[in-house]
């Protein structure tokens, strides 16, 4: 459904994106955070499932400032090297500049909103966090590193999705993330780490799944028409 | 813990069931000097040393071996994990060695 594209940041590097249009007049926009695996198969079928739900949906490829093009839909431990040496060279400050370019692309369709899976929940917690991005709602899935921003305040309606038996992310973290920020919806399913992801039937959670993504859309729904 | 517990009352019932054991707190000396492993198990359930949560570097080219939520720890932690540490070593590794060690008394 959707295309690949490009998009360019404010300081004027291009960087590649995938963009899914819906029928008719989008009523918003939606800029979709990848894993930590890239726009492959999968995030590329999420955001043609959000384009399918009446957004203009954008995800920009997060990983092309330290290697262009990198994705992959290998999600075994051969690839965990691979992906800590991108992080290792990944800058947060840029990593901004690169949603702003996906916001301004998403604009098109209204008001934006931002989700992001993993890797892409934290960014949608920072880009809460942050002046001036242009978002109207942020809703993110089992943020990698969330706990570490907890000083981060949201700036915009804000609702987080956690799996409570990720080993990666404790209950204890996420419970004092909701005592930090009541001003956030954060909600708690009985299933692990990256639990809508269904490329991976050891994590796929099919019930939590099904139910964080109405949650989704109808935060969307309410925030962005 | 728990298991850390019953690894230090099955130190116990080992004296107990010695024949010629006639103190309790040498016997646990005894043991301690024989395997530190079981040592420090006895001192932590004494509450002589107590357990501690490091951050422990992980070489990018040791990720493979990584289970996946070490994986994902170590991403957004400056690729470093969390490890449970007594005296100073790894506690999973303390307690393995502690537990084989029961057999040899």
């Amino acid at each position: 459904m959707g295309e690949r594209t490009t998009i360019t940041a404010s300081d004027g590097f291009t960087l590649n994106a995938y963009v899914a249009k819906p029928e008719g007049k989008p009523r918003g926009g939606v800029v979709l955070i990848q894993e930590v695996w890239g726009l492959n198969d999968w995030i590329r079928s999420v955001v043609d499932r959000y384009a399918r739900h009446g957004f203009l949906t954008v995800a920009p490829a997060m990983f092309d400032r330290v290697e262009f093009g990198y994705e992959s839909n290998n999600y075994g431990p051969e690839q965990f090297a691979v992906i800590g040496e991108l992080m290792k060279k990944f800058d947060h400050k840029t990593a901004l500049l690169d949603v702003a370019a996906a916001i301004g692309a998403a604009s098109e369709g209204g008001k934006v909103g931002i989700t992001g899976y993993c890797f892409g929940g934290a960014v949608s917690w920072r880009a809460a966090a942050h002046e001036g991005m242009g978002l109207s709602a942020a809703s993110g899935y089992y943020g990698g590193g969330v706990p570490n921003y907890i000083e981060l305040a949201p700036r915009i309606p804000t609702e987080m999705h956690f799996g409570d038996q990720d080993s990666g992310i404790p209950l204890e973290q996420i419970e004092a993330l909701k005592e930090r920020h009541s001003e956030a919806d954060i909600y708690v399913y009985p299933a692990g780490h990256g639990f809508c992801n269904s490329e991976r039937p050891a994590n796929f959670n099919e019930a939590a799944c099904t139910k964080a993504s109405a949650r989704t859309l109808d935060f969307f729904r309410k925030h962005l028409g | 813990m728990l298991v850390a517990a019953l690894v230090d009352a099955y130190v116990d019932r080992l004296f107990s069931a010695d024949g010629e054991a006639e103190d309790i707190l040498e016997y646990r000396s005894r043991v301690a000097t024989q395997s530190p492993a079981l040592g420090s198990i006895m001192a932590l359930c004494s509450g002589r040393v107590r357990l501690v949560t490091e951050a422990v570097a992980v070489p990018i080219a040791d990720y493979g071996a990584l289970a996946v939520e070490d994986f994902m720890v170590s991403l957004y932690n400056d690729h470093s994990v969390q490890r449970l540490r007594l005296n100073g070593s790894d506690m999973m590794k303390t307690l393995a060695e502690a537990i084989a060690a029961l057999d040899g008394f």
